[in-house]
C-alpha cells in the first residue's frame, strides 16, 4: 500500500469517485485485502462525522413490507404493493366471471429466495441459552449467533438433518455471528421442520459425512 | 412515538439489543429500531439524494439492508448508529452514482419537518478518535478541509465539487487528494 492507494482509498470511503474509477476501486476492494481494509479504515473514521447530519422525519410505513416472506424485494411502496394486490383480485374476479369451471390458482412465490427459516438449537444438556440460527434463502446463508459452543482445541460444526441423514452445513466460528452459504442442494431443500444441529468434532471438523463428537445442541426449522 | 430513550448510553445499548434481535428475524424488533433510527437515517438519504421519492427508496433499501445484514453486527466494534449511518449514507451515494442528482430544489427546504425523536446520531459521544478527527480536520488547509467535509455530506463526486467551486477538476482532486494524505498521517493508524 502506497500513500497513493491510501488516497485512493479515501477518495472511494469519501463516495468522490464515479463511473470507471469507481467501478476499478471497488474491485480492488474485492480482491486486496489491504486495499479493503485500508477503505474500511476511513470509513469508520468518516463515520465521526455522522453526528453532523440532520435528522428528518422519515415516513411510516415505509418498511411494512421487509420481513414478509412473499412481499416483493424491490420496493415499489405499499402503494404498489396494494394496488397490484388489487389489480390481481380484479383480475382473478374478471377470470372467475368469464371462466367460472377453472380454478384461479395463486401466482408462484419463489420460495428458495424470499424464505426466512429460524431456528433455536436448544442445548442438549438442558442449561443454558438457546443458539439461534437464521436461513436466509434470499441471500443463501445460514447466519448462526453462538460463542465459546466449542472446547479450546475442538471446533463446533453445523448439521441439517434430512430424510434422516445429517449433512454438513459447514464450521462455526468461535465468537459472534457465523454466515455459511448453503450449498446449492441445501438451499432448495431446507424448509419448515427439518432439525439443524451442532456437533462438537476434531479441528477442522468430523473426518466423516456425519458427525463424529456429541451434538450440544439441536432444533427445528419453523417459517416467519 | 413512546419510550424512546433520550439517554446516550439507554439508547446504545437499546439499538444495540435491537440489532441482534434483527439479526435473528425479529419483525417487531424491526419495527421499533425503525421509529428509534429512522428519521436520523432520513436526514442522510435526503441529504444526499436531494429527493423525497429517492431518499425514501434508499431508506427502505437501508432497512431491507438491515434486515438482511443484523447479524453480522458486532456490539462492540462501533456504536450502532455508526454503523447504520455508514450503511445509509453508502446506499444514498450508491443511488445519487447510479441515477444521478436532479438538483430540484433548494436542501433547506428538506428540513422543514418537526421531528420529536430524540436524534440518535446527535448522540454519538465524541470519542478520542472522533475528537482526533476533528482536531486533525482543523489543522489542515482550509480549502482541503472544506472540500472533504462537503463531499462527506453531501455525497459529492469530483466533477460536482468542481462546479460549486468553479475550479478544474484536477485542482480539486488534488485539494481532496492532499487533505486526505495529511489526514491520514494526522490521525495516525488509531
Amino acid at each position: 500500500m502506497t500513500a497513493e492507494d491510501d488516497a485512493l482509498a479515501g477518495e472511494l470511503a469519501l463516495g468522490l469517485l464515479e463511473g470507471d474509477e469507481r467501478a476499478q476501486a471497488l474491485r480492488r476492494t474485492l480482491s486486496d485485502p489491504d486495499f479493503a481494509r485500508a477503505v474500511e479504515w476511513w470509513r469508520v473514521r468518516f463515520a465521526d462525522l455522522l453526528v453532523e447530519y440532520r435528522p428528518v422525519a422519515a415516513p411510516a410505513g415505509l418498511i411494512d413490507d421487509i420481513g414478509v416472506p412473499t412481499a416483493p424485494k424491490t420496493r415499489g411502496g405499499l402503494r404498489l404493493v396494494v394496488s397490484s394486490a388489487l389489480a390481481a383480485a380484479a383480475a382473478a374476479v374478471l377470470v372467475m366471471v368469464l371462466r367460472p369451471a377453472e380454478t384461479v390458482l395463486p401466482p408462484p412465490i419463489d420460495r428458495a429466495t424470499t424464505v426466512t427459516l429460524l431456528a433455536a438449537l436448544q442445548p442438549s444438556d438442558g442449561t443454558g441459552t438457546p443458539i439461534s440460527a437464521v436461513v436466509d434463502g434470499g441471500a443463501g446463508q445460514v447466519r448462526v449467533v453462538a460463542t465459546g459452543i466449542a472446547p479450546a482445541g475442538k471446533a463446533a460444526q453445523l448439521w441439517v438433518i434430512r430424510d434422516g441423514v445429517p449433512r454438513s452445513l459447514g464450521l462455526l466460528s468461535g465468537s459472534g455471528t457465523t454466515r455459511l452459504a448453503l450449498p446449492p442442494t441445501e438451499r432448495a431443500a431446507l424448509q419448515p421442520g427439518l432439525v439443524l444441529a451442532i456437533s462438537i468434532e476434531p479441528p477442522g471438523g468430523s473426518p466423516k459425512a456425519t458427525p463424529t463428537g456429541p451434538v450440544v445442541a439441536s432444533g427445528p426449522l419453523t417459517a416467519i | 412515538m413512546k419510550d424512546h430513550p433520550a439517554d446516550p448510553y439507554a439508547a446504545r445499548v437499546a439499538i444495540c439489543e435491537l440489532l441482534q434481535r434483527v439479526g435473528t428475524a425479529d419483525r417487531a424488533a424491526l419495527g421499533t429500531l425503525y421509529e428509534l433510527t429512522a428519521s436520523s437515517l432520513f436526514g442522510i438519504c435526503m441529504r444526499i439524494c436531494e429527493e423525497r421519492s429517492a431518499a425514501e427508496d434508499v431508506l427502505h433499501e437501508v432497512y431491507h439492508l438491515i434486515w438482511t445484514r443484523a447479524g453480522s453486527f458486532v456490539p462492540t466494534a462501533a456504536h450502532p448508529m455508526s454503523w447504520l449511518g455508514t450503511i445509509a449514507r453508502n446506499r444514498s451515494i450508491d443511488w445519487v452514482r447510479g441515477y444521478g442528482k436532479r438538483m430540484t430544489r433548494p436542501i433547506e427546504d428538506a428540513d422543514d419537518i418537526a421531528d420529536d425523536t430524540p436524534d440518535q446520531l446527535a448522540m454519538l459521544e465524541r470519542t478520542e478518535e472522533a475528537q482526533r478527527l476533528y482536531d486533525c480536520l482543523d489543522a489542515l488547509d482550509p480549502r482541503q478541509r472544506d472540500t472533504l467535509r462537503t463531499a462527506f455530506f453531501g455525497g459529492l463526486t469530483y466533477a460536482q465539487l468542481a462546479e460549486d467551486n468553479g475550479v478544474p477538476e484536477p485542482t480539486v482532486r488534488s485539494w481532496a487528494r492532499r487533505g486526505l494524505l495529511n489526514l491520514r498521517g494526522c490521525v495516525g493508524d488509531g
